[in-house]
């Protein structure tokens, strides 16, 4: 046994000056504890080097035969109310009969006597190895070693500073609930159990990056989940070997369809409401601990123009909400592809007083429409993306750059015409409205201006075949990108370019949950069904 | 591999496109000189002689303060050999090159016209820049002198011009033609062309504007004589192009004042019949107006003053319309009329037979006019 510490010990001591530590715990060679708490705590104290926030805490057990004990915990990741409550001050000060000590010794040892009747804690777990012991220490538990014992205690103390459910930025809603997620992976699921109080809705954990050991939750549906797509999620899930998980967009990256392609296959959400939504029709969701942000999948290209809030509000107005978002989408990749196209190479296509006032604007541009073109979508780019990195007060004096200098100025001294910016500003409104695929549309956008400033409505239609041939093409964890417009389903075209009312939407999308597909009764309100 | 490789192809391949001067096809509209109006003349030496009228769109940006003084429009003249000759040699005058697809006026004057129009309207039909629906109208004088005038209500002319022969249909005593007709009408071998006649009058104001009035008829495509107004309206009534206009006839009790009735719906039809070798026609018109104005005091609301109205109303176009047909057979001595046309569609196999001889039979044919007359409404009075 000796032989293995000191061979750590070397290792660590050689490892030292290197870049790449290497990491001995995720291997299968188990170091055991000692029964003798001194070289526990020497253990303990070589592997943490002398970290300033990890608290060595010893004391003395106040009950026969008052052993010596040892809390480890690292500051900031432990509740010191918890310890000391649940902790030290029932295994110091409280006085238990000796009678009921004595009987109880007979039958079990010291620790677990104290695993068993001495703390009050809510989770106690017991612990042979050194990587155990330091694996809890590092989520924010604490351990408890006794003198005497191989084996220690792992403690529930967890207990840091979080942000409290908040309404999210992205994903607003006018009417509909207000909570996001949050940071931490217990308060997410939480908030997704109060949506949905079914004992089928099961979540799976695994910890995903070998120095972060990331928690990561699947969430399902039993029973309308499609099975084959949760243990697709599982083997792709387990195939990830990377150091640190820190954000959903990394999982998202290595587990997706298409890494190559422009459109996301694995959808994301900040919105308990919509997670459940997506669970119930059949979908998997992936937790990560340390963003507030839930993984969907499989994620459809239909989503991004879906809207919670078309569910929450009555389906006419829904549907021409859901319309308008088409026509945003469609706004958003042509239009100043197809501007290009109709002034550069097919003018006799325009309305001839539009044509005139066209003319009138671009008079005196020195540049060509294309490069206009170009030019005003990188700045709108690059002013999008000041927006969000800079410092909020700075805000005002961004905009101000960016409305009056880049656009009106422009336009006065004659180095832009004001249709072009006209343009630019409704596309990037456009893109806005669909906002989950917008950075698929910006390329998309990028990609079909060079090809209609090539050829002209030929190359557009180039350039939209082969787009379309793509979306054909792709998949996300087997279900087809355009389901259900390409494979058509009819039942599902229900909820695609109209939102039908809910006692229409009688079943849940056919390629996702193929189990339990009947989400309700034929349930059209009518004053004769209440009157029995 | 292989796919990154053709990625990479593609991007060089587009980003050359892109940044190659000499796009193919590529024009600015900075650099076209979109022409609204294009006259034809007869140029000194058997030459032709074009007049365009081409948009400066700067001078139509709204705000401009010196933009409104402007000219809208500036006119160039260029001959040549040939049209599409004198139709290159603008860019002589102008730097920029022409673009026709904006162009809806074609104005032919009158020299021209009458020495035959084929070789100069075959670049018109021919070049793809044109579009078939451009208005082709005919002008006593000069081309020259309709493109050249200003306007005042529409900013360029050419589209004043347009207005004009989009809107005949309020009074109907104009023949509006698209290229496309013409160009069909001129190449049948059974029908002759009209065309719409375009003329510049001076205005009370002062300044002078355009009047779209009357037509004028070809034996093929030599221009031969002017219709009057009402001979033009007995044309459209046998032709089917009657949209709307106003009918005067005189008061059923005062037969020196007139009641104004306007015509909401009309129809034609020519049936040919061959009787016994010989053919002969019924020309059947429908006509349904409303009473529009009535100038003597006398109840018009009763329906025996209704039915006087419409035998009158019956005759008034029975005699535009005779008129015309008479004129036709006697004097010009040409079918304009569509007999020719019907009879190809109704007795193809006659027809080949008789085509040849059609000059000398088209005089002699009879003619039998048949009005069916109704008004409706009489308005909000009684």
């Amino acid at each position: 046994m000796m032989r293995i510490i000191t061979s750590i010990w070397n290792s660590l001591k050689k490892n030292k000056g290197s870049k790449i530590n290497v990491m001995n715990n995720t291997g299968k060679t188990v170091i055991p504890l000692t029964p003798s708490l001194p070289t526990n705590l020497s253990l303990l104290k070589e592997r943490f080097q002398d970290s300033p926030d990890v608290v060595f805490r010893e004391f003395t057990v106040g009950f026969e035969p008052y052993p010596k004990a040892l809390l480890v915990y690292i500051n900031g990741l432990i509740s010191s109310d918890v310890i000391s409550t649940t902790i030290l001050k029932p295994l110091m000060f409280e006085s238990l009969s000796e009678q009921y000590m004595l009987k109880k010794f007979q039958q079990i040892s010291l620790l677990d006597f104290i695993q068993e009747c001495a703390v009050p804690n809510s989770k106690v777990t017991k612990v042979n190895s050194l990587p155990d012991l330091i694996d809890g220490i590092l989520s924010g538990n604490t351990a408890f070693v006794l003198d005497g014992f191989p084996t220690a205690l792992v403690m529930d103390t967890k207990g840091w500073e979080a942000r409290g459910v908040d309404e999210p930025d992205t994903e607003a809603v006018v009417r509909g609930p207000r909570e996001g997620f949050t940071e931490s992976i217990g308060v997410n699921t939480a908030l997704l159990r109060r949506k949905i109080k079914d004992e089928n809705l099961r979540f799976e954990s695994l910890n995903l990056g070998r120095r972060s050991k990331t928690a990561v939750y699947i969430a399902y549906l039993q029973g309308v989940v499609n099975e084959k797509i949760v243990a697709e999620t599982k083997s792709r899930l387990q195939r990830i070997d990377i150091d640190a998980i820190l954000e959903t967009g990394y999982i998202e990256q290595l587990i997706e369809d298409a890494p190559t392609s422009i459109f996301p296959t694995v959808g994301n959400t900040e919105k308990p409401d919509i997670l459940a939504a997506k669970l119930l029709e059949g979908r998997v969701g992936i937790f990560v601990d340390g963003t507030p942000f839930v993984l969907t999948v499989p994620h459809l290209l239909i989503e991004a123009v879906q809207s919670p809030e078309d569910y929450y509000s009555r389906p006419y107005y829904a549907t021409v909400i859901r319309l308008l978002r088409f026509i945003a989408l469609g706004l958003a990749t042509l239009l100043p592809s197809t501007y290009i196209a109709l002034q550069s190479f097919h003018p006799e296509m325009i309305p001839t007083p539009l044509l005139i006032s066209m003319a009138g604007a671009r008079e005196g541009i020195p540049f060509p429409s294309y490069m206009e073109a170009l030019v005003m979508g990188v700045i709108f780019e690059i002013l999008r993306e000041a927006g969000i990195r800079m410092p909020r007060p700075i805000g005002q004096a961004v905009s101000i750059v960016g409305a009056l200098v880049l656009g009106q100025a422009a336009v006065e001294a004659g180095l832009i015409s004001n249709a072009m910016v006209i343009l630019v500003a409704l596309t990037a409104i456009c893109g806005f409205v669909v906002s989950s695929i917008a950075d698929a549309i910006a390329l998309l956008r990028l990609f079909l201006l060079l090809c209609s400033t090539s050829f002209g409505f030929f190359g557009l239609l180039m350039g939209l075949l082969f787009v379309y041939i793509h979306l054909l093409k792709l998949r996300s964890f087997g279900i087809p990108y355009l389901t259900p417009i390409a494979p058509g389903n009819l039942n599902d075209l229900k909820d695609v370019f109209i939102r039908a009312p809910f006692w229409s939407l009688l079943t849940r999308p056919q390629l996702l949950g193929q189990k339990n597909v009947v989400r309700q009764k034929p349930a059209k309100p009518s004053p004769e069904n209440s009157r029995e | 591999m292989k796919k990154t490789k053709l990625l990479a192809l593609l991007l060089l391949l587009f980003s050359v496109a892109l940044f190659t001067t000499g796009c193919w096809n590529r024009k600015e509209l900075d650099k076209l000189g979109i022409v609204s109006a294009i006259g034809i003349d007869k140029g000194e030496d058997g030459k032709v002689k074009l007049t365009v009228q081409i948009i400066k769109p700067e001078s139509l940006k709204k705000g401009g303060g010196e933009g409104e003084k402007e000219k809208p429009v500036r006119i160039l003249s260029s001959t040549g050999d040939t049209v599409l000759d004198a139709v290159r040699n603008f860019v002589e005058k102008s730097g920029r090159k022409l673009f026709h697809s904006h162009n809806y006026v074609i104005v032919l004057g009158e020299k021209m016209a009458r020495e035959g129009v084929l070789p100069v309207i075959d670049w018109f039909n021919r070049d793809h820049e044109m579009r078939p629906l451009a208005w082709v109208m005919v002008t006593k004088g000069e081309a020259s002198d309709i493109i050249l005038t200003k306007s005042e209500l529409e900013k360029i002319p050419g589209q004043q011009i347009e207005m004009l022969l989009q809107n005949y249909g309020a009074v109907s005593k104009a023949v509006p033609v698209h290229l496309l007709e013409f160009y069909e009408k001129l190449t049948s071998e059974s029908d002759h062309p009209v065309l719409g006649r375009i003329q510049v009058k001076e205005q009370i104001d002062k300044t002078s504007a355009f009047e779209f009035k009357g037509a004028g008829f070809f034996r093929k495509d030599k221009l031969i004589g002017w219709l009057d107004p009402l001979e033009t309206r007995g044309y459209l009534w046998i032709w089917n192009k009657i949209k709307s206009g106003i009918i005067t006839v005189p008061c059923p009790e005062n037969e020196n004042k007139l009641v104004s009735l306007e015509i909401i719906k009309a129809g034609s039809k020519i049936k040919p019949e061959f009787k016994e070798g010989k053919i002969s026609y019924r020309i059947e018109v429908k006509v349904q107006s409303n009473l529009g104005e009535n100038m003597c005091s006398k109840n018009l609301a009763k329906p025996d003053t209704i039915a006087t109205l419409e035998e009158e109303q019956r005759k008034a176009v029975e005699q535009e319309i005779k008129t015309l047909v008479k004129q036709a057979q006697e004097e010009f001595k040409i079918d304009i009329l569509g007999l020719g046309v019907a009879t190809m569609r109704k007795y193809p196999e006659e027809w080949k037979e008789l085509k040849d001889r059609w000059e000398e039979e088209f005089p002699q044919v009879e003619v039998e006019v048949e009005v069916a007359s109704k008004i409706s409404l009489i308005g909000m009075v009684e």
